[in-house]
């Protein structure tokens, strides 16, 4: 019977911690800011159209090469930054232009120190602070990882969750699936501790930046 | 010319597999107008955990299927240990370890609905 109750405490633990990761994710998530796109001018998507312009992103394929500005062909009434009409060479391409601004740029660093970069890693620059490119990418490849360790801990919770189904009442197997669980946790609270003296050392903390 | 329009929170449709989740549930979907052809969009190096959300969904799939198996089986070893007190709690605890992993697994499975509505 104690083996019983052990194991109820044990989920009951295993839930506390799934909580404090949701708990974790939210406060993370609700920090980043709204994915920026360009607003059509189009009488069918737009401000007062039928389709709600904050819902929908619109893009046409054009070149997005490092180093060039991306320009959307100019015959796509759609293109964010351009207006309907015109007639002009449809650039081949497979994927729409990037949305980080109306050229279809992103961009890493802010001020007079802006660089260019060819996928959207979550910089957030041009944000109308002063920040050093360097800084503002070691930032977002830091929200980027943080972002993984709550679903990767989740990911591998549910991995030991079906080892302790597959268990079979063998104590072997169900010591592995509970060092597994044990394993999650210690690293789940390694990453809140490392987040939490990273958040008090950097000055304005990596997501306000 | 071609250019596609892109519904935000609206994945492609189909590529149904007995219930499984599409690895590209989560991911946005952008539609040719006029050939209808919708491809799945990656646009930030964030889409990725939306990827592996979906690949969990599926994991979570895997999980419940197992449990539900190993009490099935737990309980036909119970219907067959005919009394011997060490098959029975051997049968017993195969049902206790199906449920316990269960319980594990759908507390996840809950977390990963509400956290990648979260991420996008």
């Amino acid at each position: 019977m104690s083996n019983i109750k052990h194991k109820i405490i044990k989920v009951g633990l295993v839930i506390v911690v799934v909580m404090a990761t949701v708990v974790m994710q939210s406060t993370t998530v609700s920090a980043l800011p709204p994915i920026p796109f360009g607003c059509p001018d189009s009488p069918l998507i737009g401000p007062g159209s039928p389709i709600d312009c904050a819902s929908i992103r619109i893009g046409c394929p054009g070149s997005t090469q490092q180093g060039q500005v991306a320009t959307p062909p100019t015959n796509c009434p759609y293109a964010p930054g351009l207006s309907a009409g015109g007639s002009g060479p449809a650039a081949g391409g497979s994927g729409p232009v990037s949305f980080g601004d109306s050229t279809g740029k992103y961009y890493c660093g802010d001020g007079d120190q802006v660089v260019n970069v060819a996928i959207d890693i979550g910089c957030k620059g041009k944000g109308g602070h002063i920040l050093n490119p360097i800084t503002d990418a070691a930032f977002a490849i830091i929200r980027f990882l943080s972002l993984g360790v709550g679903l990767i801990i989740v990911g591998s919770m549910t991995f030991a969750g079906i080892q302790y189904s597959a268990s079979r009442g063998d104590p072997k197997a169900t010591a592995a699936a509970i060092g597994r669980i044990r394993s999650n946790v210690v690293a789940f609270l390694i990453f809140i501790f490392s987040f939490a003296i990273l958040n008090f050392v950097i000055p304005q903390g990596f997501f306000s930046s | 010319m071609t250019y596609l329009i892109r519904i935000l929170g609206a994945s492609c449709p189909g590529g149904d597999f007995f219930g499984f989740p599409k690895w590209y549930k989560y991911l946005d979907g952008a539609t040719e107008p006029l050939s209808h052809l919708c491809t799945p969009q990656i646009s930030s190096i964030n889409d990725i955990y939306l990827i592996v959300a979906a690949v969990i969904e599926m994991l979570l799939r895997v999980a419940a299927l197992l449990a539900v198996g190993f009490v099935i089986y737990g309980g036909v070893e119970y219907s067959i240990s005919q009394g011997e007190p060490e098959r029975t709690s051997r049968a017993r605890k195969t049902i206790i370890n199906a449920l316990v992993g269960l319980a594990i697994s759908v507390t996840a499975a809950a977390v990963v609905a509400f956290m990648a509505a979260r991420v996008k």
